[in-house]
């Protein structure tokens, strides 16, 4: 730890101007965080009423995790983070209703309810409240290639674990 | 050497490279980075050759990804895109069509296609030996990871320009659903 700390001031005693001292300090710093958010994980905060009552209306803030071959080891029932295909500058968590090759209906309490079939390399996710929530009965299946990670932990203001939500989802054939 | 210049010179090799690599990352990653080329649905703007072993590289810029792709993009740039059939498949097309504009699909010339808000219609331009949006339809902005610039390898191809949208295909294009782009 010491020999960090005197890196700096070891620095400017070879001379070193403060742009360079900028240069060789903060730079790679703020790109080692950036490298460990975009291959290891980040905590971003997230808004909006489509996950309730899993997670709040606004205040929570999320552990993201994606560290190597996370998208192999998710599962029907976890929450992920995504960017909504619509506007690629927007992102969204929801929760992951079906993979590839399984069939969803769209609006079991319609009259005539639509059936898809969740392609080759897609999924499907909605929130947790249906009644208030854009997600795939909107977008259609979703590119694994715009999920981002899965939501591991909740870490403030009242930190848990998000667990897998198969249990709850109510009425999933595992056979179409 | 001495033992003691030379451990001080490993230790300051080192120190260089902790320093530098999450920097390298970070502007391959969000900057500007090397891509090669495989396949043939980009010729003749990519490999043009079609041995299979003279494969161009290039240089590809990556600040157009996520909330820049839809200011950032225009028709006829070559971009490369995650494969929405499979998240580890990059794939290098054309972007014939960007939201709202209408397309008429390859085969099906009684049809039309409205590009969504946030879409993009992608083709190679061998578009018959190529699997692109006459297949699989309008693809997200959000897919999109790079825009190539131009061919830095094989040496003799650097600066070559990739502009251009044919223009049998501009014919195929209406912006805004309203103007064929070949009366623009």
């Amino acid at each position: 730890m010491s020999r960090f700390a005197q890196f700096g001031p070891k620095l400017r005693q070879y001379g070193a101007s403060s742009a360079r001292m900028f240069l060789y300090c903060a730079i790679p710093t703020a790109c080692f965080i950036h490298t460990v958010f975009d291959y290891a994980g980040e905590i971003t905060p997230s808004y909006g009423p489509s996950m309730l009552p899993t997670l709040n209306m606004a205040g929570d803030m999320l552990m993201i995790e994606r560290l190597p071959g996370w998208r192999k080891r998710l599962r029907v029932g976890d929450l992920v983070a995504f960017t909504t295909p619509y506007d690629p500058g927007r992102r969204a968590v929801k929760r992951l209703l079906a993979e590839a090759g399984d069939t969803v209906c769209v609006d079991p309490k319609s009259k005539h309810p639509a059936f898809v079939l969740v392609p080759k390399g897609h999924v499907w996710l909605q929130g947790d409240n249906y009644n208030n929530s854009t997600d795939s009965r909107v977008y259609g299946p979703i590119p694994l290639g715009l999920l981002h990670g899965r939501v591991t932990w909740c870490v403030w203001p009242s930190p848990r674990r998000i667990s897998n939500g198969a249990d709850i989802l109510p009425g999933r054939f595992s056979d179409s | 050497m001495t033992s003691g210049t030379a451990k001080a010179f490993w230790r300051k090799a080192a120190l260089a490279a902790v320093v530098a690599a999450p920097v390298a990352i970070f502007v391959t990653d969000h900057v500007v980075s090397l891509q090669m080329i495989n396949g043939r649905s980009m010729q003749p703007a990519l490999n043009p050759d079609s041995n299979r072993l003279r494969r161009d590289v290039v240089l590809v810029d990556r600040t157009v990804q996520g909330e820049m792709a839809p200011g950032r993009l225009r028709r006829g740039d070559i971009v490369t895109l995650v494969s929405p059939f499979d998240p580890d498949l990059l794939l290098v097309k054309r972007i014939i069509a960007m939201p709202h504009d209408c397309v008429v699909p390859l085969g099906k010339p009684t049809s039309f296609v409205r590009v969504p808000k946030g879409h993009c219609w992608v083709e190679g331009d061998e578009s018959f030996h190529s699997g692109d949006s006459s297949s699989f339809g309008p693809v997200s902005l959000a897919l999109i990871r790079g825009r190539a610039l131009t061919p830095v390898w094989p040496p003799s191809r650097f600066g070559a320009s990739l502009a251009g949208l044919p223009e049998w295909k501009k014919a195929r294009v209406y912006a805004n659903g309203t103007h064929p782009l070949t009366e623009l």
